[in-house]
């Protein structure tokens, strides 16, 4: 079953176009939406939360219409914005006191709870707040709501390693509950190694993949090997190569006929969701740059 | 709807101490000719603010996030408009009261000076929120000055009119003070009220097709 489904989605946005897009992203799982900056990661949120207008296509969240059952969905949706939108000048508790009423499921003790392990003080004014603390913050407010679906925009960018970590954590420990479902973007592709279970792969406005994990390193395959076999065809075969002075390594979308082609004279890994994203967009980027 | 417009006085919680600092100076110290100003210039102070620090915050962002739809944001603020005309109207109200059991002072304090305080907040309101919500963060200060310049001009022409009531101002308000004081009163509130409704659907056309936050 899909938390979300898009269909036919696009947008313009000055010189950039996303779309048109169709993904599903998968009830109860964390789905994580990768793509290098100015992808459209960011956008293409904005249109799933009714911040931004779309130019064409639809959005189904929990099965019902975007824009047009907005308030309904997103009193089931908690949102993490990659920049603090929070009134800087108010206290924390005076921000709960706005953002709890619009919450029928409003959860106090949740709210507490989370202050306690964030170490956030009710008294704090948000602008007194680090980023990583706001971040915190945000995501105090998005669990206290009683989402069933978080959707965050970059939630790990800008935070140093331990609190990233930390992050990572938190999301994991929500997905205990099985009807919860996270999509979060992020250009940190070690954040999805860790925790997501599908992969939405978005570059230059287009959609490269939406795909589960296993699947993505089940088929993808880093090939590595002698420059001497790299002849017409079987650069054809990959999705891009690196060369270097000692050879050459390059992604290939089919493992098996890598495995056909190569035999057990290259070295055959699996890639990481970084390998698959550098190599996607070097090969999208040098195609681009053939055709003009 | 509601918890918008709660939300927006809420935001404003400390701004409120200048306002109170205002109406004390300009209610109670320097009174000369300020009085209808008195009423309508916190209530438009408020709603600037409060615009500001939901530019200054990216604060369309956080609103739009909640389970609010567009409509909603845009008849909440113009409800948010009206909570801050009747503050303004109070304040006159409490000002004009104190200056005349307490410290025995007259202003010439009438019920066509409130109904004044409503045309200039709301025709206001109607000329800035549009232009607020067009041009978002960054046009805010062309928004500003667009409507405090109308303000400005709309509060000279009905100090005139005023003036011309109690004799002193221009040729018509001369002519309108053969009006009954009820309906030249009706006159501005009906016809600041109709500017401010369809300012409300101007307003509502904008951020239905706008990209919030930007």
């Amino acid at each position: 079953m899909n938390a979300i489904e898009v269909r036919g989605l696009a947008k313009k946005h000055g010189s950039f176009t996303l779309g048109t897009l169709d993904l599903n992203v998968r009830q109860g799982y964390v789905t994580g939406l990768v793509g290098p900056n100015g992808a459209g990661k960011s956008t293409l949120i904005k249109l799933l939360m009714g911040l931004t207008v779309a130019r064409a296509g639809e959005i189904r969240i929990f099965g019902e219409k975007m824009p047009e059952q907005e308030a309904g969905i997103k009193a089931r949706i908690g949102f993490v914005s990659e920049e603090n939108t929070l009134y800087e000048h108010l206290s924390i508790d005076a921000m709960r006191s706005i953002y709890a009423p619009f919450y029928r499921r409003w959860d106090e003790q949740t709210f507490r709870e989370c202050l306690h392990r964030f170490e956030l003080s009710p008294r704090s004014r948000i602008r007194s707040l680090s980023k990583g603390m706001k971040m915190k913050l945000s995501l105090a407010f998005a669990l206290s709501g009683g989402a069933e679906l978080l959707i965050m925009d970059e939630p790990t960018a800008g935070l140093d390693p331990v609190f990233r970590r930390e992050m990572l954590d938190i999301l994991s420990g929500l997905m205990l509950d099985e009807n919860r479902t996270i999509l979060f973007s992020t250009h940190i592709t070690t954040d999805l190694d860790r925790i997501a279970d599908y992969i939405v792969f978005l570059d230059q406005g287009h959609l490269v993949f939406d795909s589960s994990k296993e699947d993505l390193f089940d088929r993808y395959a880093l090939i590595k090997g002698d420059k001497e076999w790299l002849d017409r065809d079987v650069r054809q075969a990959f999705v891009s190569i690196r060369e270097t002075g000692a050879g050459f390594e390059g992604l290939v979308r089919d493992r098996g006929e890598a495995l056909r082609m190569f035999g057990e004279d290259a070295i055959i890994e699996t890639p990481t969701l970084e390998d698959i994203m550098y190599f996607t967009v070097r090969g999208e980027r040098h195609r681009a740059e053939s055709r003009s | 709807m509601l918890n918008l417009v709660r939300k927006d006085l809420l935001v404003l919680r400390w701004y409120y101490l200048f306002v109170a600092l205002y109406a004390l100076l300009f209610g109670l110290i320097i009174t000369k000719g300020t009085f209808m100003l008195l009423g309508a210039l916190p209530a438009v102070m408020m709603l600037v603010i409060g615009s500001g620090l939901e530019l200054k915050n990216r604060s369309l962002v956080f609103i739009g996030s909640l389970p609010v739809t567009r409509g909603q944001i845009v008849r909440a603020r113009y409800a948010t408009a009206l909570v801050f005309t009747a503050a303004g109207i109070a304040v006159t109200v409490i000002m004009n009261l104190i200056n005349r059991y307490a410290l025995g002072r007259e202003h010439g304090f009438s019920g066509l000076m409130i109904a004044f305080i409503i045309g200039i907040v709301l025709f206001f309101s109607a000329i800035y929120l549009p232009a607020y919500y067009w041009l978002g963060s960054k046009g805010e200060h062309v928004a500003l000055g667009a409507a405090l310049a109308l303000i400005v001009l709309a509060a000279f022409v009905m100090s005139g009119l005023l003036g011309g009531i109690y004799g002193s101002g221009y040729e018509l308000g001369a002519r309108l003070s053969a009006w009954p004081p009820v309906a030249l009163g009706g006159l501005v509130v009906a016809a600041s009220a109709l500017l401010f409704v369809l300012s409300g659907c101007i307003s509502y056309r904008i951020v239905r097709s706008k990209d919030l936050g930007t």
